[in-house]
């Protein structure tokens, strides 16, 4: 099944806001140039995932693995303690995903006006069931692994 | 000189990366109380007052720009200086926050020391020595 593929503009939008998002608040740099990508076949993923409402309605979704996904509370939160990452994990990247998502609004839509979700973040997810969303994935390499990012939004008719 | 702050977020993640920026940017703390919400916010402001309050936009029950309102319609807490820290980088929202009053607003993603330069703007005399 070939994925249906973002709109240049959103395209922009996120390619531009990840890289801004990742390295000013959560100090993670580029490993490689970001494009088109492909969730891994097998395995499991941390998924967030923010809802937007208001000039345009529509969703991101954020995918990282857990190595990677605990990198990002460790830079996040200075954590030092196993325990604390594990608890803090989800809260960060449902943190990550909401600022990807207002980067990218903020990018598309300056003038308009949207109200943004508490993410909500499912840990281990199975990468099968990302597999089957009909959206075209960003992929972000990272040094403990890629961040996935896709798009979908409802322009009121 | 130590001020008290109020940050509100739905988000401990990010009330606890506000929570060390400020520290980072050499601003001393005094209480440092925390809401998830506006009207958890409002609900702490009745037995305690701060010297800035640090609210996201974004949040369930009472978001940033009721919260703000309600703030600004208190004669006993309008005066308390807001910083407004969200995702939302429209324009649109921007001007509507500014013409509530608040004082600062940062954007996300935002750099740590851009946190403290506009704290130290906005509140007198913090970050200066005691």
């Amino acid at each position: 099944m070939s994925a249906t593929a973002l709109p240049d503009e959103a395209r922009r939008a996120i390619l531009t806001a990840v890289p801004e998002v990742l390295e000013t608040m959560f100090f993670a740099v580029l490993e490689a140039v970001p494009g088109t990508g492909s969730i891994p076949a097998s395995g499991g993923l941390d998924i967030s995932r923010a809802t937007f409402s208001g000039s345009v309605g529509g969703q991101v979704i954020v995918a990282a693995n857990t190595e990677q996904t605990a990198s990002f509370a460790d830079a996040f939160l200075a954590l030092e303690a196993q325990e604390d990452r594990a608890a803090n994990t989800g809260l960060v990247l449902g943190e990550l995903t909401n600022m990807i998502c207002g980067a990218a609004l903020g990018r598309l839509w300056p003038d308009g006006i949207f109200s943004i979700s508490t993410p909500v973040t499912q840990l281990s997810c199975p990468a099968s069931e990302l597999r089957s969303y009909d959206s075209e994935w960003l992929e972000f390499p990272l040094d403990s692994g890629s961040v996935f990012v896709t798009m979908t939004m409802e322009v009121a008719g | 000189m130590q001020k008290d702050i109020l940050i509100v977020d739905d988000s401990p993640a990010m009330r606890s990366f506000i929570r060390r920026t400020v520290a980072i940017g050499g601003l001393e703390v005094g209480r440092c109380l925390e809401a998830g919400n506006g009207r958890d916010a409002l609900i702490l402001l009745e037995k305690s007052s701060v010297d800035v309050i640090l609210a996201d936009f974004n949040m369930p029950v009472m978001n940033g720009e009721e919260f703000v309102q309600n703030l600004r319609s208190d004669s006993r807490l309008g005066h308390i200086p807001v910083v407004v820290i969200s995702t939302d980088s429209t324009q649109k929202r921007m001007s509507r926050l500014q013409s509530l009053g608040v004082q600062g607003y940062l954007c996300k993603p935002f750099k740590p020391e851009m946190l403290a330069h506009l704290l130290t703007d906005i509140v007198p005399g913090w970050g200066e020595p005691a």
